[in-house]
């Protein structure tokens, strides 16, 4: 990471400069994460905790540049189409759901 | 200079050779949007080819973090910068993606490495390209993601603690191979013709005993996959783990096989396939190959730099959060569609996506078998409906290779036996 603020007339180096991100790629982005999670399992109260903790640095910075209704906004929608996940207990020789 | 049809570009280009191509083709689909830079690939690599002295600086397979990152560093800025010297303004794209095999990506009005003619020193030189100094060879992944200490104190631990960098904008990782590519530039600028493609399998070879380290072909390659060994003054590239495609690997029962960063992956991002190749060039239409079908039917997985003309046989399925205009520069104008449909898959995309590293051998077909509907929701106005489906892979023998469902429960321990071990 950068010591410096990016020098606007160097055409090459990319080096450090921080690219203008947008809204959208932030929207973008806390869609990826949250559509994973909820793959994974995470139930709404889970995910959201994930987007409050300042140590999921990309996430949490999503959080705080679209606020939490958008983010809430964003976790319900993901988990409505992509939460559907089993959990299987396979002890005992069968398998049950639970 | 022969004329060539590059399918990429939608039209014929210059190419220093008549066309010829395989019977079958070396190709991959990597998938960004899993890739998490673990460079496990990158290792498997190094510690199968280039872990020799001499081979310090070769990364025949690498990932970096774009948009900072390249190796060597700027490898991909310098060559689009001096193609846009040689074409200024004209670096430019026309028609719209369509359905159409032979020019899925519309057409592209600039000019390739091979036709920037006047750019090229020497004038007799065939390809347009630079050599990158020793310094670009030397960091593969320097100032990417790492932390730094205080300014101009070197060599120390912070006395107080620091803090790790906070990534304030879009990034990710791309990994690279060799593309192993229809019209290879290296292969263009070697003036010993020590480079070729071989017919059964299109995998590009530097004949080791023919090359002379005039780096003609490091210079030439505009991925930068073509590395000059300074201790044997030869030129090494990445092999395409051939052994193994050929099935000489005494585990692969005799059947073709993944090359050892494929078979590394533990992101699960990697498919590596031998695609079959009509005499002009193009993919053989082959429906149920699982290449051909990310890469013609779904067309969710998208050439790396399609512009720079060589055609290359690495495809990739773009990052979804980035920047559209960035991701179209880098994989050309079938981005937007390429997202969409793998942001809101059908339903036999959800199935070939599964394909993804459950075996080592070559998956030359799939066919599904379809199960019964789980769960229906919406996500941004689009209707996503998950099947749990049944996807079974054949090999090159036409065995079956495994089968695996869509769906795929995570196992949890029980109580009883949460630490068993």
């Amino acid at each position: 990471m950068p010591y410096n603020q990016p020098d606007p007339t160097d055409p090459n180096v990319l080096v450090g400069v921080v690219l203008p991100g947008s809204a959208e790629a932030t929207r973008e982005m806390a869609y990826v994460f949250a559509e994973e999670y909820a793959r994974m399992g995470y139930d709404g109260n889970r995910l959201l905790g994930l987007f409050k903790n300042p140590f999921y640095t990309a996430a949490h910075d999503a959080y705080r540049t679209l606020g939490e209704k958008a983010v809430q906004a964003i976790i319900e929608e993901c988990i409505g189409a992509w939460g559907g996940v089993r959990f299987v207990d396979r002890d005992g020789g069968k398998e049950t759901e639970r | 200079m022969s004329q060539v049809y590059n399918w990429h570009l939608g039209r014929k280009m210059d190419y220093p050779f008549e066309a010829a191509y395989p019977k079958r083709q070396f190709a991959f689909v990597f998938n960004i949007n899993r890739c998490i830079a673990c460079q496990t690939c990158t290792m498997a690599c190094k510690s199968t080819w280039t872990f020799s002295k001499g081979q310090e600086h070769m990364w025949w397979a690498n990932v970096e973090t774009k948009p900072y990152g390249g190796y060597p560093q700027f490898w991909d800025m310098k060559i689009l910068k001096l193609l846009e010297e040689a074409d200024p303004d004209g670096q430019r794209w026309t028609d719209k993606p369509a359905g159409n095999s032979k020019a899925p990506y519309g057409r592209f009005d600039g000019q390739t490495i091979f036709e920037a003619r006047k750019m090229l020193k020497p004038g007799s030189s065939r390809v347009l390209g630079y050599l990158p100094t020793d310094e670009e060879w030397n960091f593969p992944n320097i100032y990417e993601d790492n932390p730094v200490g205080k300014k101009g104190v070197p060599n120390q631990f912070d006395q107080t603690g620091v803090e790790l960098p906070v990534h304030k904008t879009w990034f990710f990782y791309l990994a690279r191979i060799c593309n192993h590519c229809t019209y290879p530039a290296c292969l263009a600028a070697c003036p010993r013709k020590a480079i070729y493609k071989r017919p059964e399998d299109g995998i590009v070879l530097i004949d080791q005993k023919e090359c002379r380290g005039y780096r003609k072909c490091v210079e030439a390659c505009p991925y930068k996959k073509a590395m000059y060994r300074g201790n044997t003054r030869v030129t090494e590239k990445c092999i395409a783990c051939y052994p193994r495609v050929e099935g000489k690997d005494p585990e692969s029962g005799g059947q073709p096989m993944e090359t050892r960063c494929m078979a590394a992956c533990i992101g699960q991002m990697r498919m590596q396939g031998l695609v079959k190749m009509s005499q002009d060039g193009i993919w053989a239409e082959d429906r149920h190959n699982p290449l051909y079908y990310l890469v013609h039917v779904a067309k969710v997985a998208l050439p790396l730099y399609p512009q720079l003309g060589t055609q290359p046989n690495g495809y990739y399925i773009p990052p979804r959060w980035v920047p559209r205009d960035y991701l179209r520069q880098m994989f050309g104008p079938g981005v937007d569609g390429a997202i969409e449909r793998y942001a809101y898959p059908d339903r036999e995309l959800l199935a070939v996506l599964q394909l993804f590293r459950r075996s080592n051998l070559i998956i030359f077909r799939y066919e599904i078998k379809e199960g019964p509907k789980i769960y229906e929701g919406t996500l941004r106005g689009h209707k996503i409906t998950l099947y749990n489906d049944t996807v079974i892979a054949y090999g090159q023998n036409g065995k079956e290779i495994f089968r695996t469902t869509v769906e795929e429960p995570i196992y949890v321990r029980s109580a009883q036996h949460a630490n068993s071990i």
